[in-house]
């Protein structure tokens, strides 16, 4: 079952990506969403595998959800919050972005425990809540430093 | 996470490693903007990070990176270690004028440069295979992975005015 909600959940988000109307461009966009990629699996790996503080089911359908929910639904959600971000042209529309995106990644976290795929040992919600808006941060400073970068190298070149 | 379980030939081989491959990437001529090269630093340096999280740990494991399953700050080196080769191979790419007449034997060199590097690296214990993984199933990844970056920038240069 837990396959079929992260596989459509995959889906919807990529869905939603293509409908935005990115203000990224192409590299904006790829350095984002393999920085994120990066922190997540690290991180996760080091919570579950390291820590232990989560326990990841064995049963190979529910890990696939994990590992879409690792790989793919988290960057996407991610890279989705900060098109909205940069869409928004007021402070509390660019901090309900943020919030959003981070208490969403925070509810499909929690999500896995309800189908089976996480168990969490020494951990909870509230944690989830940290290392997501923390993680949201890091991807947005990600955005703001290569933007700057391309902004100064599209200046060199005109 | 762990420095490392022993201090030996796989460490000191992935730290000289790192010193020639930044080493030459610093010598040779810059040839994109500075926003390519990061790009392709960081493309380099997540490919063998999606690929040892996802099928070389967890519930496949077909191999293991440097001394143990466990996390070690030589691992985090090993993926520092590929971040430049992704720039290698589009900087040849480039230097080299590639075509599409081209692109098949300039993939295949550098299938070559992965398989004997692999070579190396297991020789000198910074990769050992299991769970029925073997040698050869490293080749689809080479040619998938090499294939996919010249794609994307094939497309960068398309989107990019600045190359």
């Amino acid at each position: 079952m837990s396959i079929v909600v992260y596989f459509a959940l995959t889906w919807l988000l990529i869905g939603c990506f293509i409908a935005l109307n990115n203000k990224m461009n192409l590299m904006e966009s790829t350095v984002v969403f393999l920085v994120t990629l990066v922190v997540s699996i690290n991180a996760s790996w080091i919570l579950i595998e390291e820590m232990e503080l989560i326990q990841v089911t064995e049963q190979p359908e529910e890990y696939i959800g994990y590992l879409l929910n690792r790989s793919v639904i988290t960057p996407l959600i991610v890279m989705i919050g900060i098109i909205l971000m940069i869409k928004s042209e007021n402070f509390i529309s660019k901090a309900i972005s943020y919030i959003g995106a981070f208490v969403l990644l925070t509810g499909v976290n929690y999500s896995l425990t309800y189908f089976g795929v996480f168990e969490f040992v020494n951990w909870n919600i509230i944690y989830d809540l940290i290392y997501f808006a923390a993680l949201m941060l890091i991807a947005v400073l990600t955005y703001k430093s290569y933007h700057n970068l391309y902004d100064k190298e599209a200046v060199k070149h005109t | 996470m762990i420095l490392w379980e022993q201090f030996d030939r796989n460490e000191i081989f992935v730290i000289a490693m790192l010193i020639v491959v930044y080493a030459i990437f610093f010598l040779v001529p810059k040839l994109f903007p500075k926003h390519i090269t990061v790009l392709f630093l960081i493309i380099g340096f997540s490919i063998p990070v999606i690929f040892d999280f996802t099928i070389g740990g967890g519930m496949l494991n077909f191999y293991q990176i440097n001394d143990s399953n466990a996390y070690e700050l030589t691992d985090m080196l090993t993926y520092i270690n590929f971040a430049p080769f992704a720039y290698f191979y589009i900087y040849f790419y480039e230097r080299l004028a590639i075509k599409k007449t081209t692109f098949i034997p300039y993939t295949i060199i550098w299938v070559i440069i992965g398989f004997i590097l692999e070579a190396v690296s297991k020789f000198m214990n910074v990769i050992q295979y299991q769970n029925d993984y073997t040698f050869y199933y490293s080749v689809i990844i080479f040619l998938v992975v090499l294939t996919f970056t010249v794609l994307f920038y094939e497309l960068v240069k398309k989107k990019d005015p600045t190359i």
